[in-house]
């Protein structure tokens, strides 16, 4: 399991690595997605995954169960994953406009503007 | 009272965010909302300065009254207040250039909104004394610029958003990976909790990797070389007084997140990282000047020199003294003062020769000494003429780098001083003294944009004839800063 | 979430008709994949290193134990997120409505055209159906957030589905007020981030901290059970109110603008 993860963590960042390489701006945009969700699953799995796969105490019990997963990791995941989607939706947007604008989503469009 | 007075400086942006964007329609309210928030929030921040400054250390509060380290805590200090007070003036000048720059469709569109968001990120990222929040508060202070930097409708304005907006996003990836691994080695989010955990934990591969992530991410949010390529274009193809807010404010806090991590928690780490950041600083120094020689833009002569002056910061950091952090404080408080003011006269400039190019501009020391004057306040405070700002904090800095017997970056520190005064002299020979190549003559500009450029100006000078207090100020900040990890109080004595 | 995503990624590609895909193998492209596979090695071994560290969860069971008896709540993520770091959930909202306002401005407000009145094309089973699904899509959401401290839910789940239903009232193209729909979402969003920020006051007249939790009597509602009215309470329904707010006036304006740009096309046709 721990191996699978660490795995799939490595592939999410050698793709959003390889498509922020790109010059295609939707690509890079992709390639965000990726690398964010990355970081996502690895705040997760470094705090350790818990047998048990709930974070809510039962009907009568008055704690959580042994070995139950980190709840404060799973607290930090969802503000960061619902973060990464606003800043995401806003990108998405941005690259619209400066589609529209340069009518080419092509990083090499954008560095002729540099001067 | 101690919450009340360190909630403040996040609670009113926050809450005047909100009616901002409720009065947005009325072009009276949408306008003078802003200044006069930004005068309510340095007031919040002077007294809460004036708490801390009399307190015999650091203020705690923890939020929703959870005892560290089960809540979020703020941990204000001498540096934190002061560079709350030093975002509060910037914003108040910032907003005031604003009221007389931004048109209306612009206020329409939200800018207040934005504008007292950012405060509240950057408030927010100076006070709080816990990494996750510290994201969190990043992530507000960038989606806050990211939204401002779209308003105008300027031709390039997408283009350097654009690249603004990946790179910081790559900094965000960078530092919530490294927050990640240190959350799951130490299981503790806040800072001080971090450095008592992390001990002396040197060679450890895991600590040493989430120190490299936190260097990408705060420094690519500093524009530390060779992480600023991004800076320029984002900074000069957007409105003045956003470019002055963010020009002063922005990178500043990645350093300041620098000094907080590097200076603080990781500083067991110092042997290894002292002599990086020393050459990154070098590095940054001279990058970045030599980028502004080659440049005939206002602003963008101005972003490029933004790098430069973070390298003088970051020096100070890579020498790792008591004394070098008390002359980077004091260094940090110069320049945002200056850099803001040099953006604002930018756009005064840009108003009387409606453009930033130099080869177009020019006669403006007849046609306006007023704004000449105040020009020459900031720009000679830059490149480190006595007896301004810009003199003592590099005299502090170098004399620093001597004691600890760093010849080398001494030296380049001053090379690059003279460079920097010299990029001044052409901004200088080009606008101010070359006769207006226009046949219409200059234009006039608002007295409404000198008010906040005489406002800085009067401040620069201040600190000039207040070096001494001030700079005992910045050393007690300094210790305060030191002290925040007690585990290596005694290796930085030795 | 995943979904919502896939949703915005969907309408984004819709309006990326004829983008210039350039090949990138021809330059640099070795030297990028071999940067992408080292840095996909590198966090492979950083994982499986991370997993190694004995780790010391200290404040996690602390948190976890204190959840029921101190704050009130058996859904410890939850608890987590409106009370114990409510700090964080107050600048998330914030980034949320931030990133909504900004797509609107960038977008230059909702389109003119009202086209919200055309309704051929519409399937009627969808229209009719609506009716009932969509009202009982926002009461479920209400029951998702009354009863997210003490079982699975909470503000933002509740917000996400108020929303969902909110946005198959669109889909369905049914006559609902157009004024209302448009003045709907800014509304809902300020609202929700005041209620969130004011939460945390009434602490600081009692001298204690920011967002410190004033709890108040108990009252039970049938299906959802015993609910402790107290500030964290009025935290989750402004989270649930700018979740909500967010979500549509994305939607609405991504649509929107979409459509109006159709329009444009169809008529230099």
């Amino acid at each position: 399991m721990e191996v699978f993860i660490a795995i799939m963590v490595g592939c999410l960042a050698a793709c959003g690595t390889r498509l922020l390489l790109q010059r295609s701006l939707f690509r890079v945009l992709i390639g965000l997605a990726l690398i964010a969700q990355a970081a996502n699953v690895l705040v997760f799995t470094a705090a350790g995954l818990g047998k048990g796969d709930t974070s809510v105490i039962g009907a009568d019990a008055k704690a959580l169960p042994e070995g139950h997963p980190d709840p404060l990791a799973q607290a930090l995941v969802l503000t960061a994953i619902v973060i990464s989607f606003g800043v995401l939706a806003f990108c998405l947007v941005l690259l619209k406009r400066t589609h529209r604008r340069t009518a080419d989503a092509d990083l090499d469009a954008l560095a002729q503007t540099e001067s | 009272m101690e919450p009340v007075a360190i909630t403040l400086p996040i609670l009113i942006p926050m809450l005047l965010s909100l009616v901002a964007w409720l009065s947005r329609g009325s072009a009276v309210t949408s306008r003078w909302l802003l200044p006069a928030g930004m005068a309510a929030l340095l007031g919040a921040a002077v007294w809460l300065f004036s708490i801390i400054n009399a307190a015999p250390g650091p203020i705690r509060v923890d939020f929703g009254g959870w005892e560290k380290p089960l809540g979020i805590s703020f941990k204000v200090d001498l540096f934190a207040s002061i560079m709350v007070v030093v975002a509060a003036v910037i914003g108040f000048a910032g907003s005031l250039f604003a009221v007389s720059e931004i048109g209306r469709i612009i206020w329409r569109k939200g800018y207040g909104t934005f504008f007292f968001l950012l405060l509240a990120g950057i408030n927010g990222a100076f006070l709080t004394n816990d990494l996750f929040n510290l994201f969190v508060w990043f992530e507000v202070m960038l989606m806050a610029s990211f939204a401002m930097l779209v308003l105008g409708r300027r031709r390039f304005v997408f283009e350097g958003a654009t690249k603004y907006v990946v790179i910081n996003m790559i900094s965000s990836f960078f530092f919530l990976s490294g927050l990640g691994l240190l959350y799951g080695k130490t299981g503790q989010l806040n800072l001080d909790e971090i450095a008592l955990g992390l001990g002396n934990a040197g060679g450890d591969p895991v600590i040493l990797s989430t120190a490299a992530f936190f260097f990408m991410a705060f420094g690519i949010k500093a524009g530390v070389f060779p992480l600023y390529f991004w800076l320029p274009p984002a900074y000069s193809n957007t409105g003045f007084a956003t470019a002055a807010v963010f020009g002063g404010l922005l990178t500043k806090v990645g350093v300041y997140a620098l000094f907080r991590v590097f200076g603080g928690a990781f500083g067991f780490l110092s042997e290894v990282t002292g002599p990086l950041f020393l050459v990154v600083g070098a590095l940054t120094m001279v990058t970045g000047v030599l980028g502004a020689a080659s440049q005939f833009h206002t602003r963008r002569i101005l972003s490029f020199h933004i790098v430069s002056q973070i390298g003088y910061i970051v020096l100070g950091l890579g020498l790792f003294t008591q004394g070098a952090f008390a002359a980077a404080i004091f260094y940090i408080v110069h320049h945002i003062l200056v850099k803001t003011n040099l953006f604002l006269a930018a756009g005064a400039i840009a108003a009387t020769g409606r453009s930033e190019r130099l080869e177009k501009l020019g006669g403006l020391l007849k046609g306006a000494p007023l704004l000449s004057f105040l020009f020459l306040i900031p720009a000679l405070s830059l490149g480190g003429i006595p007896p301004l700002s810009g003199f003592f904090a590099k005299f502090l800095l170098l004399r620093e780098a001597l004691r600890e017997e760093a010849y080398l970056y001494a030296a380049i520190a001053l090379l690059v001083g003279v460079v920097t005064l010299f990029s001044m002299i052409k901004i200088w020979g080009e606008a101010f003294w070359k006769e207006t190549p226009r046949p219409e003559g200059i234009e006039g500009y608002r007295i409404m944009q000198i008010v906040p450029i005489a406002m800085l100006g009067a401040m620069t000078i201040t600190i000039g004839f207040m070096v001494e207090p001030l700079f005992e100020l910045s050393g007690r900040a300094a210790d305060q800063l030191i002290q925040s990890n007690p585990l290596y109080v005694e290796t930085i004595e030795e | 979430m995943e979904t919502l995503t896939l949703l915005l990624f969907a309408l984004a590609i819709y309006g990326l008709p004829g983008m210039k895909e350039k090949s990138t193998s021809s330059r640099g492209g070795l030297g990028a994949t071999l940067v992408a596979v080292l840095v996909g090695t590198g966090f492979t071994l950083l994982t499986m290193k991370a997993f190694d560290v004995q780790i010391s969860d200290a404040v996690a069971m602390e948190l976890a134990a204190k959840s029921l008896p101190e704050a009130y709540g058996k859904n410890v993520v939850n608890v987590i997120l409106v009370d114990f770091r409510a700090l964080d959930t107050m600048g998330e909202i914030t980034v949320l409505l931030i990133a909504a306002l900004g797509v609107y401005a960038m977008l230059g407000g909702y389109a003119t055209n009202h086209r919200l009145t055309m309704v051929q094309g519409r399937s009627p089973v969808l229209r009719a159906s609506t009716r009932y699904i969509a009202p009982a899509m926002i009461l479920f959401s209400i029951y998702l957030l009354l009863r997210g401290h003490n079982e699975p839910g909470g503000g933002f789940i509740g917000g996400l589905v108020a929303a969902m239903g909110a946005i198959l009232v669109h889909l369905a193209r049914t006559d609902m007020p157009l004024k209302l729909y448009r003045m709907t979402p800014g509304i809902l969003m300020v609202i929700g981030l005041a209620m969130a920020v004011l939460s945390g006051v009434p602490s600081l007249f009692q001298g204690d901290a920011y967002l410190t939790s004033v709890w108040g009597g108990e009252f039970s509602l049938p299906a959802v059970g015993k609910i402790k009215v107290g500030t964290p309470l009025f935290f989750d329904v402004g989270v649930y109110l700018v979740v909500a707010g967010v979500v549509l006036m994305l939607y609405r304006t991504m649509e929107e603008w979409q459509s109006a740009r159709q329009d444009i096309e169809n008529c230099a046709r």
